[in-house]
């Protein structure tokens, strides 16, 4: 990719970051909902039409809808993303605490997947259509078939209270407590992996350039990991790549389950309580991390495969 | 190329079969699927239940099977739409490239970026909720993966050189583009859509696990697996059954997918043999091994990491107590939760403190006088006192807490916090005197229940001296360190006031889920949980001596309001619809125990007279039935429902996903069918509930109120007094607005006490609201850790002094 590319590209990413702010803000403003009431819901008692008011009045919900938007957007540039209704803290605050254990996760239960995912499909790519195929298809079925709460809820209730291999939760977050949420991810991801690594497999298997090797006399090692296999796993990258942007943007359902504080959960609170400032944080967040994994894929693309590199050059 | 054929018919046969049982489930099934018997709830699998009965008492197998219908079309039109709404712009934007390239890529990481659950709740606001709202969010995002996998396809094909060569040969563009891409291009993107059903499927769940996605009032597996896990251990078939149908169906289209592309793609069959097999099996099955050694590396690395350590043991007595995080915070002018956190970990304490009558008594204020007029109070401040890092509390430092608390809520002044200490007590004058120990408070207004409302968690006595820094309270603990989102780590207040404080060191862990907090408590990683509320949990750690469970009947009410300004300003229809309802089973079975029975609208715990309170309108289906007749409300059109005026009662009943409002409303729903009154129920989130009650369009419509917040339940009650009841139906009863105007001015205890008895009399009289019961509190502890572990009837108080190392 060439620099003046990469400068595109960059624009490329503010301009999404600026629609995605604004298609948010206004998404959240016409759901029905009212960040002032909900913050009374715990209580249960909403007091009078006129205290509600005067609440937003001091909040500057009352402003237009514009008028909010750019005040938000004026804060953002000078560095101020707002402070959270619910938390009483600022959103970079909040959210920078819970990026670092949402990234941690996110490697560890990718490098989880990859470590079963690569086996399985090669070697069900290469037992094709026999019993060891089936068996380990079999089991990939298992990964996509269950729900991911369900899974994560066998884990804790066997390993960790059964077998107390692990504790069921800790007060730090270690290497022990993220094993279980990573490899409840991992499981359901790796029954898809496995599955794409035998079909890519497979696919290339079918090329010309295989049967063009065999007739060269090359060995089935040879040919499987030097030629196959990079042809095969080379797609694989831009799924690894929205899997990981869509890991960092946090997983609600494995992190409620295991009381683990990364991103997810906090936008869910965040969402059912209507935080503006928090919503909107997280929301540019993700926009920001998906871009750049995207952009980081991209350029890999043009790396990793030597056709795109030569279309480049032409 | 035969096989394929067979495997992919085979299939394709059993898929259709899955889709014909949905077709024909009205044959199949072997009773109404909404057909509810509350007291046979959650029956095990017999010869007349095939697969046993759900919470409702309704045919679990009758409805695994309509299920299908909701299940199967739901997911197919997302996956559907997905393929065609993804492949379609990626296609185009991979084979133009440009400038359409670049805007459809560039809405793709916009779509891509935006979180899921954001776009659900939005929509859900905007077109009502539900399946549809989670089948339109889910789109909205995953469209984005068949655009980059079609385009990354399309890039793939273009640099091939048959496309060259047509393309030098003079082909069509469009040509090209439907002869040679898109056909190489679908085989990928149709496998990865059949894998998909599944997937997608199984994501609904997911909405639905995080109460976004299909609603009770639907009879979709995702609900019913949702609905099943709060019974995983006491009545499994509820999980099975529904889960068992997904994984069977997820299968089937995920065999059917594969047996497709082998079907698509007729060069299949070439990759597998051919001539040198001998040495390519051996090749082969080196790595085979190398392949499975991985495999097996990367599994027992994963585990055996696990094992070994454990966590270091702190010195001295320790105490794990888990519960839900509320609030990352503990300053009380942040928000309502922060404030009650702070209280709830003891960390701080007020002037005064709720008895479980809830009741003010006092506490950091031994004495007080008040003016006639109710106005000026003078609080005088226990001697000696010291906050828990030494500073002493004198009444400057309890005026400058609530100074603080103040400025810092009220953003003229420049404060950010959210507490709205205001709403209860109007900024008072405040004269502190360290040497008589009085903290005099001048209230705008006369103000009889002051000593409630200072024992409010907003009032927390914290030292500003140090507020920049940590909160520092008189409480029997003080906060070592805190974690967001993990926990705090607690430790003794060596100046603890009241007695001795137990534990050297607390840690308090945050567990967001119910059956992780049970798990936690079984597993022994804590000692203490507050309020687990998944039924089978509740009902194993009742029943197991190893466990104490401590239970208070709340001071919050669940109720359900009535419009006056529709249908239910017939009285007799509202006598009626009391009498259908069976309380006491809803409470016990319904919601597992997790409201306690009662008919007026303040809670029988209380002090408030409830055993002088008579119910005329017992639970009587014969005689709801009686009422209605007599009064004229019959069903003389056949239609098994009956008219009122001519026309067809219709009550249209709001309910939120909270504290079992939404269990409540469906049994009511299904009860009052039963006596020929029609209910359309809507279920969602609290929000989009609250805006359509505002708009006032309801009949019914739940909710779960603190009654007593400050100690005295006249807010509550106020929820009548016709000058207030616009939000809440209406109401409106002459006697009953005298009476809650005289409470108003009311000081002394024993009239209030006899206005407020009146008060609930009328209401019960009038049939104004359907009470459900009073939510239950609970503390679990573990009877060899733990003694002493009682819940209070109020919840600002978790962490007490009684709570202490079991002998």
């Amino acid at each position: 990719m060439t620099r003046q590319k990469l400068v595109r590209r960059l624009l490329h990413i503010l301009v999404v970051l600026l629609g995605i702010s604004f298609l948010s803000f206004l998404l959240i403003h016409l759901a029905p909902g009212d960040p002032v009431r909900s913050m009374f819901a715990v209580s249960g008692s909403i007091p009078s039409e006129e205290v509600l008011y005067e609440i937003r009045e001091e909040m500057g919900l009352n402003r237009p809808f514009l008028v909010q938007y750019f005040s938000w957007l004026g804060g953002c540039l000078r560095g101020d993303f707002g402070t959270s209704y619910s938390e009483g803290a600022p959103v970079a605050q909040l959210l920078a605490s819970r990026v670092l254990p949402t990234i941690q996760l996110a490697l560890l239960a990718l490098v989880m997947m990859l470590a079963m995912a690569v086996p399985i499909g090669v070697l069900s790519a290469l037992h094709q259509n026999r019993p060891l195929d089936y068996l380990l298809r079999g089991g990939t079925f298992l990964g996509i078939s269950m729900p991911n709460f369900w899974v994560g809820l066998l884990l804790l209730y066997l390993v960790a209270m059964k077998w107390k291999l692990l504790p069921v939760v800790s007060t730090q977050i270690n290497f022990q407590k993220m094993l279980l949420p990573a490899f409840t991810l991992a499981f359901a991801m790796a029954g898809k992996y496995a599955r794409q690594v035998r079909a890519a497999i497979l696919e290339e298997l079918r090329q010309d350039y295989v049967a063009g090797a065999r007739a060269r006399g090359l060995s089935e090692r040879c040919i499987l990991w030097r030629h196959v296999m990079p042809n095969a796993l080379l797609p694989l990258i831009t799924m690894l790549g929205l899997s990981l942007g869509s890991l960092l943007g946090g997983t609600a359902v494995v992190e409620v389950i295991f009381s683990y504080p990364a991103l997810g959960s906090l936008a869910l609170s965040a969402i059912t309580s209507m935080d503006y400032p928090l919503i909107q944080g997280y929301v540019l967040w993700i926009a920001l991390i998906y871009m750049v994994v995207n952009l980081v894929v991209d350029l890999s693309y043009n790396r990793l495969d030597p056709r795109l590199r030569r279309e480049v050059r032409a | 190329m035969k096989g394929s054929r067979i495997r992919f018919f085979l299939f394709l046969g059993l898929a259709l079969c899955i889709v014909a049982v949905g077709v024909f489930a009205p044959a199949i099934a072997t009773h109404d699927p909404q057909e509810a018997v509350l007291a046979n709830a959650t029956q095990a699998p017999s010869a007349q239940h095939w697969f046993g009965t759900d919470k409702m008492g309704r045919d679990l197998f009758s409805r695994v099977i309509y299920g299908t219908r909701t299940s199967i079309l739901s997911t197919l039109i997302l996956v559907v739409s997905i393929l065609l709404v993804g492949g379609a712009l990626g296609i185009v934007a991979g084979y133009c490239g440009g400038i359409v390239d670049t805007l459809i890529m560039r809405l793709a990481d916009m779509m891509v970026s935006f979180p899921g659950m954001a776009l659900a709740i939005a929509l859900a606001g905007i077109m009502g909720g539900g399946l549809f709202s989670a089948i339109l969010a889910i789109l909205a995002v995953s469209w984005t993966k068949y655009a980059r996998l079609a385009r990354s396809l399309i890039l793939k094909i273009r640099s091939q050189d048959y496309i060259l060569a047509a393309r030098m040969s003079g082909t069509r563009n469009r040509h090209i583009l439907w002869r040679y891409m898109v056909p190489s291009a679908l085989p990928t993107l149709v496998v990865t859509a059949a894998t998909d059903v599944g997937g997608m499927m199984l994501e609904l769940a997911g909405f639905s696990f995080l109460g976004l996605g299909a609603r009770s009032t639907s009879i979709e597996w995702g609900y019913m697996l949702n609905e099943g896990r709060a019974y995983m251990e006491s009545a499994p078939w509820l999980m099975i059954y529904p889960g068992l149908a997904i994984f069977i169906t997820v299968v089937v289209f995920n065999l059917l997918g594969d047996s497709l592309r082998d079907l698509l793609d007729p060069r299949e069959e070439s990759a597998g043999q051919t001539p040198k097999k001998k040495r390519r099996n051996k090749d082969m099955k080196r790595m085979k091994q190398c392949a499975a050694a991985i495999l097996a590396v990367g599994l027992l690395a994963g585990l055996l990491t696990g094992c070994g350590q454990e966590s270091g043991e702190t010195e001295g007595v320790h105490l794990n107590f888990g519960c839900y995080s509320y609030s990352d915070s503990l300053d009380p002018v942040v928000t309502v939760n922060s404030s009650w956190a702070a209280m709830r970990y003891g960390i701080t304490e007020c002037l005064f403190r709720f008895d479980d009558q809830v009741v003010a008594q006092p506490n950091l204020c031994d004495t007080y006088e008040v003016s006639d007029d109710y106005r000026t109070w003078t609080l005088h401040i226990r001697d000696g006192l010291q906050f828990s890092n030494g500073n002493p509390v004198t009444p400057s430092a309890v005026q400058a807490a609530f100074e603080r608390l103040y400025a810092e809520t009220d953003a003229d002044r420049g404060g950010t916090g959210n507490s709205n200490p205001e709403i209860y007590l109007p900024e008072p004058e405040l004269t502190a005197d360290d040497g008589a120990g009085t903290l005099t408070v001048v209230c705008q207004g006369p103000t009889s229940n002051l000593p409630g409302i200072l024992a409010y968690p907003y009032f927390a006595v914290i030292d500003v001296s140090v507020v920049e820094e940590a909160i520092v309270g008189t409480g029997p603990y003080q906060v070592d360190s805190m974690q967001p989102g993990i926990g705090v780590e607690l430790s003794r207040n060596e100046h603890y006031w009241n007695g001795s404080v137990p534990y050297d060191t607390v840690s308090v862990i945050f567990i967001e889920d119910s059956s992780t907090k049970s798990m936690a408590l079984q597993s022994g990683d804590v000692d203490l949980v507050e309020n687990i509320t998944t039924a089978s949990d509740l009902q194993k750690l009742s029943e197991d001596p190893d466990y104490y469970v401590s239970t208070a009947a709340g001071v919050r009410t669940g109720n359900s309001y009535m419009n006056f300004n529709g249908p239910l300003g017939n009285k007799a229809l509202r006598e009626a619809i009391l009498m259908a309802l069976d309380s006491e089973t809803m409470c016990d079975v319904t919601v597992a125990g997790m409201y306690t029975a009662g008919f007026s609208v303040l809670p029988s715990s209380l002090a408030y007279n409830y055993d002088q309170l008579t119910n005329p309108y017992p639970y009587d289906v014969e005689a709801a039935k009686a009422t209605l007749d007599e009064a004229g409300i019959v069903d003389t059109d056949g239609d098994g429902i009956r008219e009122l005026d001519g026309e067809n009662i219709n009550l249209v009943y709001l309910a939120y996903t909270s504290r079992n409002l939404n269990d409540f409303a469906e049994a009511i729903s299904l009860q009052l069918q039963e006596i020929g009154i029609g209910v359309t129920l809507t279920v969602s989130d609290y929000d989009t509930i609250t805006a359509l009650q505002n708009a006032g369009e309801f009949d019914l419509v739940t909710a779960n109120t603190t009654t007593v917040g400050t100690g005295d339940p006249q807010d509550f009650l106020g929820c009548w007094y016709s000058g207030n009841s616009q939000s809440y139906g209406f109401y409106s009863n002459p006697a009953y607005d005298a009476c809650y105007e005289a409470l108003e001015i009311a000081t002394d205890a024993g009239e209030r006490l006899e206005l407020i008895t009146r008060m609930q009399q009328i209401l019960i009289d009038d049939a104004a609201t359907i009470v459900h019961g009073y939510y239950n509190s609970r503390m679990f502890s573990r009877v060899d850790a733990v003694t002493g572990a009682e819940i209070a009837t109020i919840d600002y108080y978790w962490l007490t002094t009684d709570i202490a190392p079991a002998q």
